[in-house]
């Protein structure tokens, strides 16, 4: 079991030598309260938060147009299935009234 | 926007977002940096880390309907990076190494050239002690001393107990030591 003195001066050794490279990019952070605080961003961090942030209207507008194609594809295919059904009842119609027609002619014939 | 706390950030983000952005621009003003460096450290690649930054605030834009507030903002964001980079590393994996490790050097090479700051993010001797140690030790090490995150916030991340954390990030410290001792004599070694 580690005691909290061990870890804490490992921890802390650790700490100066991040600092010491400055690979840490604020020093005071860790446990710090000063997060509130941005510190200053670099013209590359600026470039990459615009990126982040176009790309996330991006994917809105994306996923809106999405939603948007494929309620109109659903649309549109029921609007075709329903003309399918249509063609199909008129074309029973059309079959049963020649059929009708025929059977008349035929008894017209026995007759 | 500079006086308001995450939590407010937040609550204005789940208001206002999509249709605003700046309080979702505040939020990114305050972490990305961090959370780009700390992705750069846990993947070791500038190519890598960019996506993975990119897509761990994309989901923050997304789910931040979902976000209940039972930890603190910045834990939910590292939960969501840590699990990015994991996921990332394991793609990685599975990628032709060979290709990679050229894209990466390329991209490097350049990315260092244009900004200073990250030049020494790339060629540190701490980095390349990250970059030598296993996947969890490096991504623990990253947590502490590059984002920063205190012990209870590295244990919320990993959703594991306080003190098993506090073991493990104590058996990373140790290794971490070891090779930047072991670095330091081998570069006094040269020198003689």
């Amino acid at each position: 079991m580690i005691s909290d003195a061990q870890f804490l001066e490992q921890d802390a050794q650790i700490l100066n030598i991040f600092k010491k490279e400055g690979s840490s990019l604020d020093s005071t952070r860790v446990d710090s309260e000063a997060e509130r605080v941005p510190r200053d961003l670099t013209i590359e961090d600026l470039r990459r938060i615009d990126r982040i942030v176009q790309k996330a209207k991006f994917s809105v507008v994306a996923k809106h147009s999405m939603s948007f194609l494929f309620k109109t594809i659903g649309v549109g295919a029921s609007e075709l299935a329903l003309a399918f059904i249509g063609v199909a009842k008129s074309a029973n119609l059309t079959a049963g009234s020649v059929n009708a027609e025929e059977h008349e002619n035929n008894r017209v014939d026995n007759e | 926007m500079d006086a308001l706390t995450d939590d407010e950030l937040v609550a204005r983000c789940k208001t206002e977002l999509p249709y605003n952005v700046t309080a979702y621009r505040e939020l990114l003003r305050r972490h990305e940096p961090l959370v780009y460096r700390s992705c750069l450290k846990m993947l070791g690649s500038v190519q890598d880390a960019e996506e993975a930054c990119q897509d761990a605030f994309l989901q923050v834009f997304h789910k931040l309907g979902q976000f209940e507030g039972r930890s603190a903002f910045k834990t939910w964001l590292y939960r969501i990076v840590y699990n990015r980079c994991i996921e990332s590393r394991r793609k990685d994996a599975r990628r032709n190494e060979n290709h990679a490790k050229l894209v990466e050097e390329i991209t490097q090479e350049e990315i260092a050239r244009e900004d200073p700051d990250m030049k020494n993010a790339l060629t540190g001797k701490v980095h390349e002690v990250i970059a030598k140690m296993s996947g969890e030790d490096c991504r623990l090490v990253t947590l502490r001393y590059v984002s920063g995150l205190s012990l209870q916030e590295i244990a919320d991340v990993l959703e594991i107990g306080l003190s098993a954390t506090k073991m493990r990030l104590y058996r990373a410290q140790e290794k971490f030591k070891e090779i930047y001792n072991d670095l330091d004599t081998g570069e006094e070694t040269e020198e003689a």
